[in-house]
């Protein structure tokens, strides 16, 4: 029952942050691509085409968190959004670049420091926690597990 | 592996593919109805003042590539003056505005090669990587 609350909790909390994230940067890609190449990890067609794809990857994965026949993929799909910005956040960080995160487009302008790391990482560990949970009822008890919790 | 945990990640697999062709089907969508409202889209290394409005003031450095009389006469305002004729005399004048994290915007006239000629030869020379041309040159601005 417990790990049932706090599963409810973390979607609840981490699909209001991906929504946000992606609804912020949906309507304005060229300007989230800018942000993207300023990480200088990518060539300009491809941040680009992030510039496009990931703010609406976020919207759908924010959605199938609460959408059963999705609910494993968005887990999935949280951790490797975590992976990701971790990576990007890290390089950042670690060639001492002075650029502006990006993660809510134009709302927010925060610059990459350490708080973005942790705060990678926690979306890598809910995924990752999340998907274990899952994988866990499953194994207790096959036939309840049809659907999450 | 956990059998448990073995299906969840295959059944993780499966709907995450799901997931990556949903949002690319919506960001294709996206990307046809902005470039079909747009008379053209984004060449690469342009930059448009609709994207530029979404950044700082501050994290730009306005570069005007259009000859010393039109400069004089206007410009936008902070720009730098940096044209082909007077390369050598104007360039050591970037260099100290510049700062690691700007994003460079070269600016010349919408009916001119300035702007694009003096953004390659910045990226070549300064190796800079974030170095943009204005689309619509010195006039989108005036027009906005």
């Amino acid at each position: 029952m417990a790990g049932q609350v706090v599963e409810w909790v973390l979607r609840v909390l981490v699909g209001v942050v991906l929504a946000a994230a992606g609804a912020a940067k949906a309507f304005q890609p060229e300007a989230f691509a800018v942000e993207v190449d300023r990480f200088q990890l990518t060539p300009w067609l491809l941040s680009l085409a992030l510039g496009y794809f990931l703010p609406w990857f976020e919207i759908v994965t924010a959605i199938a968190l609460f959408f059963r026949p999705l609910y494993l993929g968005a887990l999935l799909a949280i951790s490797g959004l975590g992976m990701l910005f971790a990576v990007a956040v890290g390089s950042a960080w670690w060639r001492e670049l002075d650029i502006s995160c990006g993660c809510f487009g134009a709302l927010v302008s925060g610059r990459v420091d350490a708080w973005h790391l942790v705060s990678a990482l926690l979306f890598v560990g809910v995924g990752s926690a999340l998907l274990v949970y899952q994988g866990r009822l499953r194994s207790k008890a096959p036939e309840m597990s049809s659907k999450p919790s | 592996m956990h059998f448990g945990l073995s299906y969840v990640l295959v059944t993780a697999v499966r709907q995450l593919t799901w997931l990556v062709l949903i949002a690319l089907l919506l960001s294709t969508l996206s990307w046809t109805l902005r470039n079909t409202r747009s008379a053209e889209p984004l060449a690469p290394g342009e930059i448009d003042l609709q994207t530029l409005s979404s950044m700082r003031a501050a994290d730009i450095l306005w570069v005007d590539a259009r000859s010393k009389a039109k400069f004089d006469s206007r410009h936008i305002p902070g720009a730098l003056l940096l044209n082909q004729a007077d390369w050598e005399s104007l360039v050591s004048n970037f260099y100290d505005q510049w700062q690691p994290g700007r994003q460079v915007v070269v600016y010349g006239e919408v009916d001119s090669d300035n702007g694009q000629e003096v953004a390659s030869r910045l990226r070549e020379e300064s190796a800079i990587e974030n170095v943009w041309v204005l689309k619509g040159g010195y006039e989108a601005w005036r027009a906005r």
